[in-house]
């Protein structure tokens, strides 16, 4: 285990790195308080074995910072001290010291101390790894669940919208033909509007106030052309309907091949009045890709997941571009790229963690990333980023033409 | 002067390390007391306490009895403030190191006997 030492006085520093290192510890020695904060800061070491008493900077102090900074995995400290007493070990120990061994300094008290230390390390390391096992589960099934519900909801409205949408574009056909013949109708009556002045002024002015206050002539020339608005407006609630069932294909547990340039416009399309409202620039580089065999509800949520991060890390008016490319025969890489804020590097190494999201509490579950990289690793493909902060992210995924077979099928 | 049994167990019976430690201390302990023997003539009472505190360290881990009962009255005789007594207390200690170095040497050197 990797050991670090704080001790001024050169020889007692010299026994604790010739026994820690017989006892198979990795040591790494510093002679005060102040350069062992700065290996501390610079490394990682789980146990550390400092002196109390040191200039500048004395072994509580030390500890104090040790505990303050925060680090993955737990760091296991003993105090050295000449000073057994009661009062110094609670200051100690207030201090987050984990134990003590009095100086000058028993080799075997020393040894089984850090035995000790080792376990507790451990345990920590193993509780850490069965935590994160537990929410990465948890967030999986959060999601599915969620993906179900949704599932669920996009086909019963699916359902639902289809069949008044039918009937209003029915009938709209019907309306507009019907309407043209009820104009052509007007028309010929009006032809006789001269011999209706002659005979009946009254009910000819009448008539003509009527035919201004509808304005009818307007209505005429729109008629054609309202319709055919109405109609295009009716196409896109279809689309949108057809896309919505596309996208929550999620019953479809089974593996189909896939065009994933069909899958990521039919991302960008669910995105679009996102895309819209944010007036992102959009750019897209399709090359033709191979079929690739894969869950194609899964694979559609990783892509909205990562577009969405790219339209929401983008300032208005910024770019996003996604591109997708075949790398000979071996798999597909899909790459979203936008020129937003960046990931800020304290943050990088947890944006795949299930729970972590930078988003203001109840704006993001932290889940999509963490999602994405669960159904991409399933896939035995890989999601990796490059970012700066200010100057924006690159997300890669890339996925083989098929996934593994055998132990490790997407589940 | 030297305790030798206690010297051997603190190394472990290790004589590499034992060599190494004592050199250590051959090459480092002069210059300590150069530092605890100017704090004492400046009237340097937290400096006194400090370095004796490292004297006491240092040679505790030799096996160095009586250099540690030197070291730590001087270290008492610092954190409370009491320098009257400390110049004695110096010479006691610069005496006592002085013995320890030609007994490690010779332990070092002839094996057991010290």
């Amino acid at each position: 285990m990797k050991a670090l030492i704080a001790e001024d006085d050169p020889v007692s520093r010299r026994l604790l790195q010739g026994h820690l290192e017989r006892w198979g510890h990795e040591v790494t020695a510093a002679a005060s308080g102040g350069e062992a904060w700065r290996l501390f800061e610079a490394g990682t070491y789980p146990l550390v074995v400092s002196d109390w008493m040191m200039p500048e900077m004395d072994g509580p102090e030390l500890v104090r910072r040790i505990r303050a900074c925060p680090r993955p995995g737990y760091v296991y400290v003993i105090l050295l001290t000449s000073r057994a007493e009661k009062a110094d070990v609670v200051a100690g120990m207030e201090a987050g010291a984990d134990d003590f061994v009095t100086k000058p300094f028993d080799r075997e008290e020393l040894r089984v101390r850090l035995r000790a230390g080792e376990r507790i390390v451990q345990l920590e390391h193993t509780l850490a790894e069965q935590n994160q096992a537990l929410r990465e589960a948890q967030a999986a099934l959060v999601e599915q669940e969620k993906l179900a519900s949704l599932g669920r909801l996009a086909a019963g409205v699916a359902h639902e919208i289809n069949n008044p949408i039918a009937y209003v574009t029915n009938n709209l056909a019907v309306l507009r033909r019907d309407m043209r013949s009820a104009l052509d109708v007007l028309d010929a009556y009006r032809r006789g509007r001269d011999a209706l002045v002659q005979a009946e002024p009254a009910l000819a002015a009448e008539l003509a106030r009527l035919e201004a206050e509808a304005d009818l002539a307007y209505f005429e020339d729109n008629l054609a052309r309202t319709c055919d608005k109405s109609l295009e407006g009716l196409q896109r609630v279809r689309d949108i309907v057809s896309n919505l069932r596309d996208f929550a294909r999620l019953d479809e547990a089974e593996l189909k091949e896939v065009d994933l340039n069909a899958a990521v416009a039919s991302a960008l399309e669910v995105l679009r009045h996102e895309i819209k409202k944010q007036e992102i620039r959009l750019e897209t580089d399709f090359a033709p890709l191979p079929p690739v065999l894969c869950q194609a509800g899964k694979l559609n949520q990783v892509f909205l997941n990562v577009l969405l991060n790219a339209v929401q890390a983008c300032h208005r008016g910024g770019t996003v571009a996604a591109r997708t490319r075949s790398e000979d025969g071996r798999g597909v890489v899909v790459e979203v790229a936008d020129d937003g804020c960046g990931i800020r590097p304290e943050h990088l190494p947890h944006i795949f963690e299930p729970f972590f999201t930078t988003k203001p509490v109840g704006q993001g579950r932290g889940l999509g990333l963490a999602v994405s990289f669960g159904i991409v690793r399933d896939h035995g493909g890989t999601i990796e980023v490059n970012t700066a902060v200010g100057r924006g992210s690159t997300f890669r995924v890339r996925l083989p033409l098929q996934p593994p077979v055998g132990e490790k099928r997407p589940a | 002067v030297l305790d030798a049994a206690e010297l051997l167990d603190r190394v472990a019976g290790d004589r590499e390390l034992l060599k190494e430690v004592v050199d250590v201390f051959l090459e480092t302990s002069a210059g300590l007391l150069t530092e605890v023997r100017q704090a004492v003539a400046g009237r340097d009472a937290a400096s006194v306490h400090r370095l004796a505190h490292t004297v006491k360290g240092m040679v505790g881990q030799l096996g160095g009895r009586a250099a540690f009962g030197a070291a730590q009255r001087l270290e008492v005789l610092g954190r409370e403030g009491e320098l009257d007594q400390a110049d004695a207390a110096c010479a006691e200690l610069e005496g006592a190191v002085a013995d320890l170095r030609p007994a490690l040497t010779a332990f070092v050197e002839n094996g057991d006997r010290a």
